[in-house]
């Protein structure tokens, strides 16, 4: 049988081979495609190769083979949750509910149906659960192309950032030539043409650099260095951070102030990325006094811990606070503030791939504070 | 010397760097499938060998990896130095670089006095210093 074929067919379990026969023939009645399992491992079997829904008579599943069972549906993917038919026995009234409210809590998703059980009850609950199931297979389908198209968005970002480099770095270097070997030839106004040229390149480049760190962080959720772990000391992390801001820090005579910061699972590169663009911000958006910047962490209720990063910049206006976050957003003209529009798109990418969030709290004047949530 | 490269530019930074270290013998082919025959050929016995080839990452039809993957199967080419050329930084790129057996990875820079240290790098080579 076709894959497709199973994917459509009803898989049936049950004692004897007399009932599951009968069962499979009611079914085919109602061109409901069906198929018999004469023990519960030949179900499981079944159901790994694709299975639109199962019935499963009470009497065929031992208590170890319905651990078996539970186990397969645990590792169905997210978008499946297999209906299963649970008849249960004609026996006792208590035992019949044991056995069937194991059963549902075991299983997931089931019916339980009473025997005796008329040929047309048994079809409509199939029915529906088929309907249940084809629904299920739309998500599938959905969820691929989804992903599809996400694969191929990031692929052409990537090899654009490559491809887009190289001519920008021919810019770059003959306007820088142009000017050192031949400003004897330009006149005020050609140099400073050069001169635009120049930082027009130099700015795409930025530009594309960030947009290649941003695509990057998508690529299997890491950074191209597979080996670290994931525990973070968040103290030794921004203490790196501050080095690599050393300059910027002496010459905006910067204040800056670390409280005691915990251990925090997040890959120590992405922790960098988030603090080194939030520093950086509150060094590069300050008011008329040096910056003062606090970064501190609090535990946060029910998911690790919350981070702070407090400056007495020049603020954000509220109805900037979410759009800050997005790609290539900037509040500012480039003669102004320098920057690409990408750092906090990368903070936000990076905070909430790991399930934590940002935001930012902020008066204009008075400076701002940004927080973010990471994992213990 | 062989410099295989596409980008007239980047032909002319890298012939500029070279001569500042007395390197003047040198052959420039301009797309990966001419770089594949090119090697082929040595292959052949039908060309010589260079001591040091400079390899773009990203060449036309045939790209840099491919080329190194070719020159390191090669007896022919047995003992040669490369050097990859390559527009990007991406750490992905270096690691596929050395895996192909490149003996150094030169990430271009934007910027002139930076661009013309491969000159150096490849002169180091060709004179088999460390």
């Amino acid at each position: 049988m076709l894959g497709t074929d199973l994917e459509q067919t009803v898989f049936v379990l049950a004692p004897t081979g007399r009932d599951a026969r009968l069962i499979a023939d009611t079914l085919l009645k109602a061109d409901v495609r069906a198929e018999t399992c004469s023990s519960s491992d030949e179900l499981c079997k079944a159901l790994e190769a694709g299975a639109a829904a199962a019935i499963v008579s009470q009497e065929a599943l031992a208590p170890d083979a319905l651990d078996d069972l539970a186990r397969h549906l645990e590792a169905q993917p997210f978008w499946s949750d297999l209906p299963i038919l649970f008849l249960t026995f004609t026996g006792s009234p208590s035992a019949e509910n044991i056995a069937g409210a194991n059963a549902a809590k075991a299983l997931g998703n089931v019916t339980l149906l009473e025997r005796p059980i008329r040929p047309e009850t048994l079809r409509a609950a199939v029915r529906a659960a088929l309907r249940a199931r084809m629904r299920q297979y739309q998500l599938r389908t959905r969820q691929e192309s989804l992903q599809h198209a996400i694969s191929e968005l990031e692929q052409f970002a990537y090899s654009a950032s490559h491809d887009l480099r190289e001519p920008l770095r021919n810019l770059s270097i003959f306007s820088e030539l142009l000017m050192k070997q031949y400003s004897a030839a330009l006149d005020d106004a050609g140099k400073q043409y050069c001169q635009f040229v120049l930082n027009g390149a130099r700015r795409m480049e930025t530009l594309v650099d960030d947009l290649l760190a941003y695509t990057r962080l998508s690529e299997n959720g890491d950074n191209g260095d597979n080996d670290e772990s994931a525990a973070t000391d968040a103290g030794k992390c921004i203490e790196m951070v501050l080095n690599s801001l050393a300059p910027a820090i002496r010459e905006s005579g910067a204040d800056i102030q670390v409280e005691k910061l915990p251990v925090v699972g997040m890959r120590s590169t992405h922790l960098y990325q988030v603090f080194q663009n939030l520093l950086h911000n509150a060094i590069k958006y300050r008011g008329q006094s040096p910056p003062c910047i606090r970064v501190s962490a609090v535990r946060d209720q029910g998911f690790g811990w919350q981070f702070a990063v407090k400056d007495n910049g020049i603020g954000i206006r509220t109805e900037y606070k979410e759009r800050i976050f997005g790609l290539f957003k900037r509040l500012h003209n480039t003669t102004e503030y320098s920057g690409s529009g990408i750092g906090l798109a990368i903070c936000q990418r990076i905070v909430q791939r790991s399930g934590g969030r940002i935001w930012v709290e902020s008066e204009p004047g008075r400076g701002s504070t940004f927080f973010f949530t990471v994992k213990s | 010397m062989v410099v295989i490269e596409d980008n007239p530019g980047d032909i002319y930074l890298i012939r500029y760097a070279l001569g500042l270290h007395a390197i003047e013998d040198l052959t420039v082919i301009r797309d990966g499938e001419a770089g594949y025959e090119f090697v082929t050929q040595i292959d052949r016995g039908l060309a010589t060998a260079p001591q040091v080839f400079i390899v773009d990452f990203s060449l036309p039809r045939r790209t840099g990896p491919e080329l190194l993957e070719l020159i390191r199967a090669s007896r022919a080419c047995a003992g040669v130095r490369i050097v990859i050329a390559s527009s990007s930084r991406s750490p992905k790129d270096q690691a596929v670089a050395r895996k192909f057996g490149a003996d150094c990875y030169f990430a271009k820079p934007s910027n002139f006095e930076e661009y013309i240290q491969i000159g150096a790098i490849a002169a180091d080579l060709l004179h088999d210093r460390p």
